[in-house]
């Protein structure tokens, strides 16, 4: 194509080492309870004993109120669809092999709005409202990651 | 206790002088404190200002050469031995950031003359090996989901605004196809002799679905610079000046957790800003809009009051933006047609706006250039800056 850059932007991805390791996420600190949920198939968040509302991401304190009080509550996660990119260049190189893939903006019934990534869901299936609910991707025996795909029908 | 207000800063301080390098792909050699330099000495020069007229600097970090200490650093390269010094480090906002606080610190005595300086060099290798640290709980959220970078966030908004509101991916590409208009006037432009269509931007790869890779601002190396003084000052240097009338700023951390995904702090640091100059949207000669990306634009548009909330598409449909246009947009060709140069890319828009208020666009130059609009915008729509510059206190 005529008016592409002869070298690419930040769309295009650059030479990388292939080894580059794929990125996971600290399991260890505040949100160490989410990902032991995780592991066990269930997702966890916090709620403040104070205002009772939703903190996310996790940390040592109510962002909404700055009280300290925090319960972990296992919360209902069938979720809907609130907006999602197929990614068919990922920026990130250990990506590259995986596109093209769904990265989406899931909300829980509590309100919380997570980052995610949709499998095994048809494109043509995509649509803001989209019932989805959890696929809990084990990658090692610390990490848990929450993917999400279609809800089977009740 | 009763509000400051605000209007006490209108026009208390003007742009008088700007330089900018000619962005390159690649750092050609050349560092960030070497670009930094080069365009400080030739603002200064614009200006007919000397060092020692420089009692102030501000600078915004430059991730290729990512240092502590960095406004000393750049202090002590130039010469400068400034009484009000600042770092500024919010994304693609710290630009009109940096102006704010130069006006800020002009219009209250503690500082003359500030010299507002950005730059930064673009190595894709460098980013992926050495990439400057920052420190985000949050990222542990998305990046192993797939979305280093903001690509995805990015196209997950235009993708939003798509479903909700019916936006075409036309409206989107017309922005670029626009813009690379005003670029064609515009020699040191990255796509300058390089016009596009809507179709051209359409049938570019797919990078981040609905986003395409014409839609997607393009890192570039490059620098900027800027002087602010008082206007007491600025009717006696050789350049008509650029009165910062108003300036607003507003952050949101949390792009997923704010009440409407696309409703973003947009809205406060333009209605501060505006409110500031005691001026509506509809009174502006042209706006300097954030382009890190198509749906940047049009969702800046809309939260800064140029059109209703879920209109963008339309509203940009239905002008020409070009330079030439009814609604003249990134005049210079965006950097979505100039480059990014770093976090203070968005200075190459305060560069513009300034050049188009100080009559000093040539073949470009838009035909009401008396106000301008300036949006920088920083993260996902996380920090946010606005400026209005007119020619007139």
């Amino acid at each position: 194509m005529s008016n592409s850059p002869s070298d690419p932007g930040s769309g295009d991805a650059p030479p990388v080492p292939p080894s580059f390791p794929r990125p996971l996420p600290q399991t260890e600190g505040d949100a160490a309870p989410f990902w032991q949920a995780l592991a066990r198939g269930v997702v966890e968040l916090q709620r403040c004993d104070a205002c009772r509302r939703h903190v996310f991401p996790p940390r040592p304190f109510c962002p909404h109120c700055h009280a300290r009080g925090l319960s972990w509550e296992a919360v209902e996660s069938r979720s809907r669809l609130l907006t999602w990119s197929i990614v068919h260049r990922p920026t990130h190189p250990w990506f590259f092999g995986q596109a093209p893939y769904v990265y989406a903006l899931v909300e829980l019934p509590c309100g919380v709005r997570l980052p995610t990534r949709l499998v095994d869901v048809p494109h043509e299936h995509l649509a803001v409202g989209l019932e989805v609910e959890p696929r809990f991707e084990r990658v090692d025996e610390k990490v848990t990651l929450l993917h999400f795909g279609l809800g089977t029908p009740a | 206790m009763s509000q400051p207000d605000s209007r006490a800063l209108r026009g208390r301080a003007a742009v008088v002088g700007f330089a900018e390098a000619t962005p390159t792909k690649t750092p050609e050699g050349r560092t960030p404190l070497q670009l930094v330099a080069d365009v400080s000495i030739e603002a200064l020069a614009d200006a007919g200002l000397a060092p020692a007229d420089v009692d102030g600097l501000v600078v915004c970090p430059a991730m290729m050469q990512y240092s502590m200490l960095w406004p000393s650093v750049v202090a002590e390269h130039l010469g400068l031995a400034p009484g009000y010094l600042d770092l500024v480090d919010l994304g693609g906002a710290s630009a009109c950031a940096m102006v704010a606080r130069a006006a800020t610190a002009v219009a209250t005595g503690r500082a003359t003359t500030v010299l507002c300086v950005s730059g930064d060099t673009w190595d894709p290798k460098g980013m992926y090996l050495k990439p400057p640290p920052l420190v985000s709980p949050l990222r542990d959220f998305t990046i192993p989901y797939g979305a280093a970078g903001a690509n995805a966030d990015y196209a997950m908004a235009a993708r939003l605004h798509m479903a909700r509101y019916g936006t075409t991916a036309r409206q989107f590409a017309k922005i670029v196809a626009d813009q690379r208009t005003s670029a064609q006037r515009n020699p040191i432009a990255l796509f300058h002799g390089k016009p596009a269509t809507i179709e051209d931007v359409l049938a570019s790869p797919m990078v981040a679905d609905p986003l395409h890779l014409l839609e997607i601002v393009m890192p570039c190396s490059g620098a900027e610079a800027v002087v602010v003084t008082t206007p007491e000052r600025a009717r006696d240097l050789r350049r008509s000046p650029a009165f910062v009338l108003g300036f607003g700023e507003h952050l949101d951390p949390d792009p997923f957790q704010r009440e409407d995904f696309l409703v973003t702090p947009v809205v406060e640091s333009a209605r501060r800003a505006f409110a500031m100059a005691g001026v509506k949207p509809a009174e502006v000669g042209f706006a300097e809009i954030y382009d890190c990306y198509t749906s940047a634009v049009l969702i800046e548009v809309e939260d800064a009051g140029f059109c209703a909330k879920g209109e963008g598409g339309p509203f940009l449909e239905a002008h020409d933006l070009s330079f030439a246009g009814d609604f003249p947009l990134n005049t210079h060709g965006g950097m979505l047609s100039f480059g990014q140069p770093g976090l203070g890319g968005g200075m190459t828009l305060v560069v513009e706006a300034a050049r188009q208020v100080m009559r000093r666009a040539g073949e470009r130059q838009v035909c009401r250039p008396d106000l301008g609009f300036v949006q920088g915008n920083g993260g996902t729509f996380t920090e946010e800056c606005s400026l209005v510059l007119g020619d007139a206190r």
